[in-house]
């Protein structure tokens, strides 16, 4: 079962955002992706919310969460940019 | 849901095959990404994960260009395969199978391989793993994934 945001994804409100570091060799130039969570990445997590993507050599991205599966251990999130 | 499919067939079998491994080579990046892919090898050799870093080989009709221009990535590493085989680093044939992909990652899905880290997986899923044993595997994995990352100097800027 997910959850999935229906409204407008962006902008953020202005906030720390946290981090979530993503292998871009799984995603290449994709607008939107799919990716695990791992503990220290759930908490508080849901449908809208925003977070700063970074990977290996590629700038920082902020991204929100559209969509989120049980128990939030994968996520999809799409690029704001 | 993203799925790792097994290729049937061997890794490279021309040991000068070129693969590549885009980005900086970024310690912390690299395992963060074995550290969240791992759980997608449960259940698909055995029933233990796999620590894996994502490479694409210049082979299959698939050029260098056509690799360098569908990541985002400003710098990559080369290696020959052969140098990956020398030192028993297993690789395995692997494509991502995401319906969230780019056409162009699609395409790059049939030379992707999964260099396998030295260091063994785990039936337990790092997804379950507490924050604090997150922490000490993420140190565990440090000394193993730069010894792959060695294999892949100098970078080079796109």
């Amino acid at each position: 079962m997910t959850n999935r945001e229906s409204s407008s994804r962006c902008p953020a409100e202005v906030t720390t955002l946290r981090t979530i570091m993503i292998d871009y060799n799984r995603i290449g130039r994709a607008t939107t992706f799919r990716t695990a969570l791992l503990s220290d990445e759930r908490d508080g997590i849901e449908v809208g919310t925003h977070v700063l993507i970074v990977g290996d050599d590629v700038p920082e991205r902020e991204a929100v969460v559209i969509e989120l599966s049980e128990g939030a251990r994968e996520a999809e999130f799409a690029f704001c940019d | 849901m993203t799925r790792i499919h097994l290729r049937l067939g061997e890794p490279p079998a021309d040991d000068d095959v070129v693969v590549i491994h885009m980005g900086a080579g970024s310690l912390d990046a690299v395992v963060a990404g074995a550290l969240r892919n791992h759980d997608s090898y449960i259940g698909l050799l055995d029933d233990i994960g796999r620590f894996t870093i994502s490479v694409f080989a210049v082979t299959a009709g698939v050029s260098e260009v056509e690799i360098l221009e569908a990541l985002p990535q400003g710098q990559f590493g080369r290696a020959a395969f052969g140098d990956l085989r020398r030192r028993s680093i297993d690789v395995l044939a692997t494509s991502v199978l995401d319906r969230t992909q780019p056409a162009e990652m699609q395409r790059l899905q049939q030379v992707h391989f999964d260099v396998v880290i030295p260091i063994p997986g785990s039936a337990t899923p790092v997804g379950e793993l507490s924050p604090a044993d997150l922490a000490a595997l993420r140190v565990r994995l440090g000394e193993p994934v730069a010894s792959v990352l060695a294999l892949f100097v100098p970078r080079r800027r796109k």
